[in-house]
């Protein structure tokens, strides 16, 4: 069965290219989620397997989000990427000491963010 | 997929989102432009400039463009520190994020290619950035122990802890409201609820959090400042728990209007120095000028009479010295008013670029636009006359003249198209070149056409050479290609253009080689509103003619008149000089002056000449061009009335009246009357 990663990420842009970087690994489903709160309708409906997050979001910040989720026995397990842009440092400290498992500094590298990933979810091969 | 592949396929979204983020930055520089009287930027605004940056910052990273990239961080930086209250915000400032803005926007057009001075631009910019951002001041003290639960606390982004510094120094109370809602509606409740907040005051955290022993609900801590107390806060609010936040809120700084009136005047100094005025209160101030201008003549009339009829010469002095100084101040007030209606046409060529990239990515031609000269100033009105006309030329290149990639290459060209939109002053005009390298005009075809359309006999038609062929493309009715394209080609063709062109007082041209290209060339004045004329009397009616296109006056005799192919010429140092009757011309009856003498004025435009034959010369005036209403404004050869206080007078077109002579396709049957 395919591992559902959820993205969260106001901007469709790096949406779209983390998705298509992680489409050369076989075997994800993607759901999409441009706000906090979209993420929060959508974590109970799904059993994700990966979340990554933005930090600066309008709303419910990823910071926020990672607190939520972390703090959240029935969440709590799901592996949780940051993806932010550097110069953001201090908000990745306090989002690696929230919970968050990992974190990659946009612009990333496609390998970078393949490697992370199959990190977490390990028995995944390369098409 | 490869890399590189994924790349290709999100360019196109990537100058999508990239344009749109633009949009959004400037707007909200618009905004803060807005803010700078107060000398205090809106939190909101700065923090969605912020975010613009940061996200362009992000996804031209990721795309490799690397100068964009590097633009956008710095410019994130700044406004970073300005939303941290790191870096005060001045109109420096202010100009700096203006300044990057545009070259943000130089750099998304030439994504394909950075150009060697955008590139220079923008290293120089920033350098200067970052000697701004070393100047930042220390970062604000983080305050400790507000009171605030260390779990919310731990949440804040660095600039959501900021917000709360600066509510507290503003005095405002602090608010912990927390809510339990159902979770299927959640989402709705939660954005009312934040709505209401913002009317209060504002919103600095939204920390979600859920109990595991009720799975259906959801439970939010929203972290808010407001200037309200308590009480009130809770009324409207009506909902969740209100916790005011234990710590008393420090002395609030005073509130502006405590200020001085040093202070005050301080502020008012720093505000920008430009004013927005609306186009149409101008041309009133220019009219009353235009009519000032004309009491001064009326003046310079007077003193002629005092001196000569009234023999009053100390009198006539003295008035003509007080004439000149007002001359000389009407003049300047001309010049500046003038000046104040000229614009740079960068907007315009910018947006004309935007165009074809966007219509590259549309139809899948791979072209791409240069810019020149787009500093180049024009009258207001004229640049924004001039949009459809340019817009239309470019569309007519893009579909028309640039081939497709693949023929192209056939051909040993590039396998992308190139427009080049070219702006540069010459005298009192400003000319406009639109050229391509493309397949350029098939002089067959133009000559196919004009006869298969019986818009001219195939016998004239193999007489025309290739200027005046080319010429029949402004004619209405001409089209060569069969079927409309996508872009050009829905009807309006190039003769709408020429006209709007000669609304402008200005004219079309056009060359054309094959294989390599066409080039239009638009000739435009400067500015419209007032002008210099020569007005003249032919066949019993006044005209005015526009000095700027006043080449020479001459009067010599009726004998110097010769014939060639039914059209009178004169020769002029060797050159022979086409002769144009206005009467003949307009198709009206003639009511000649005899008088032994041949007058000519001579104008031209560009390279073409013209001698209009005159009876008298009344002399040199100002005059305010106003436009012609609608019974006359279908009439060709007139590009406005001219008030003269006793009398109004018709301008003549001097550009459309020699490209339509040259041609020798006019309608002498259109009536000019007398206004």
């Amino acid at each position: 069965m395919d591992y559902k990663v959820l993205i969260v990420e106001d901007s469709p842009i790096t949406r779209a290219l983390i998705i298509s970087t992680l489409e050369e690994i076989d075997g994800f489903q993607f759901f999409e989620s441009p706000t906090g709160v979209e993420a929060l309708k959508l974590l109970p409906h799904h059993s994700f397997n990966l979340i990554i997050t933005d930090i600066n979001m309008p709303d419910i910040n990823g910071l926020e989000l990672v607190s939520f989720i972390k703090s959240n026995p029935a969440y709590a397990h799901i592996p949780l990427i940051i993806v932010s842009t550097e110069g953001t440092q201090k908000d990745i400290e306090k989002g690696l000491s929230l919970g968050a498992d990992a974190y990659i500094v946009k612009p990333f590298e496609p390998r970078e963010l393949q490697e992370v990933v199959r990190r977490y979810l390990p028995c995944q091969k390369r098409k | 997929m490869s890399e590189k592949e994924i790349k290709d396929r999100g360019l196109q979204e990537f100058l999508g989102e990239a344009e749109e983020l633009l949009e959004r930055f400037n707007t909200g520089l618009f905004k803060l432009s807005e803010d700078l009287p107060q000398g205090k930027a809106d939190p909101e605004t700065l923090n969605n400039l912020f975010r613009s940056a940061h996200t362009l910052k992000g996804i031209s990273g990721m795309y490799g463009f690397d100068e964009l990239s590097t633009l956008s961080h710095r410019l994130e930086d700044l406004l970073d520190n300005l939303r941290l209250g790191k870096t005060p915000f001045t109109k420096e400032v202010l100009q700096l994020l203006h300044r990057g803005a545009e070259l943000l926007s130089s750099l998304v057009v030439e994504t394909k290619g950075v150009s060697k001075e955008t590139k220079q631009g923008v290293e120089e910019f920033v350098k200067e950035l970052e000697r701004t951002l070393k100047e930042a001041g220390p970062e604000p003290e983080r305050e400790k122990a507000l009171g605030i639960d260390e779990a919310i606390l731990k949440v804040l982004t660095e600039y959501e802890e900021h917000r709360l510094r600066e509510n507290i120094k503003e005095g405002r109370n602090l608010f912990l409201l927390s809510v339990d809602l159902p979770f299927d509606t959640f989402d709705k409740e939660l954005t009312a609820l934040t709505e209401r907040i913002k009317e209060l005051g504002e919103l600095i955290a939204t920390l979600p959090s859920s109990s595991p022993a009720e799975k259906d609900r959801i439970s939010f801590d929203l972290l808010f400042g407001s200037h309200l107390k308590e009480g009130e806060v809770k009324k409207r609010i009506g909902k969740g728990e209100l916790k005011g936040i234990g710590r008393k809120p420090q002395k609030p700084s005073p509130p502006p209007q405590v200020k001085g009136p040093a202070g005050e005047e301080k502020s008012l100094k720093s505000i920008s120095s430009t004013v927005r005025v609306d186009i149409h209160k101008l041309d009133s101030i220019m009219n009353t000028v235009g009519e000032l201008a004309l009491c001064k003549t009326m003046l310079s009339r007077l003193t002629e009479r005092v001196k000569y009829e009234l023999g009053l010469t100390d009198i006539a002095m003295e008035l003509k010295r007080i004439n000149r100084d007002l001359e000389k101040r009407i003049n300047y007030l001309q010049t500046s008013l003038l000046e104040a209606r000229m614009i740079p046409l960068t907007q315009l060529f910018d947006r004309l670029q935007r165009m074809v990239r966007k219509l590259s990515i549309d139809e899948g031609k791979e072209i791409v636009m240069g810019l020149e000269g787009a500093d180049t100033e024009l009258d207001k009105l004229i640049v924004e006359e001039l949009a459809d006309p340019l817009m239309h030329i470019i569309r007519n290149c893009f579909d028309h003249g640039i081939e497709d990639p693949e023929e192209r290459e056939q051909k040993g060209k590039p396998r992308e198209g190139h427009i080049y939109l070219r702006a540069y002053s010459r005298g009192n005009h400003v000319v406009i070149e639109v050229e391509d390298d493309g397949r350029g005009i098939d002089e067959e075809k133009v000559r196919k056409s004009l006869i298969e359309k019986g818009l001219e006999d195939e016998s004239e038609v193999m007489k025309l050479n290739k200027k005046e062929l080319l010429d029949y493309i402004f004619m209405p009715g001409f089209s060569t290609r069969k079927e409309a394209g996508e872009v050009s080609g829905r009807g309006v063709g190039m003769d709408v253009v020429k006209n709007n062109i000669s609304r402008l007082s200005g004219t079309i041209d056009v060359e054309t080689w094959k294989d390599k290209g066409t080039r239009f060339t638009l000739t435009l004045p400067i500015t419209l509103a007032i002008i210099k004329a020569l007005l003249v009397t032919s066949g019993g009616r006044e005209y005015a003619i526009p000095v700027n296109s006043i080449l020479e006056i001459l009067s010599t005799s009726h004998e110097k008149i010769q014939k060639i192919e039914k059209r009178e010429v004169i020769d002029l140092r060797g050159r022979t000089l086409p002769l144009l009757r206005l009467e003949e011309y307009f198709g009206l009856p003639c009511e000649r002056e005899s008088s032994g003498v041949l007058n000519i004025v001579v104008v031209g435009i560009a390279e073409h000449r013209l001698g209009i034959v005159v009876d008298r010369f009344i002399g040199e005036q100002e005059v305010v061009i106003k436009p012609l209403g609608k019974v006359l404004s279908g009439v060709k050869g007139f590009s406005g009335a001219a008030e003269l206080g006793d009398r109004t007078v018709l301008i003549l077109d001097a550009g459309g009246i020699i490209l339509d002579t040259m041609k020798g396709v006019h309608s002498s049957s259109q009536v000019a009357g007398n206004v």
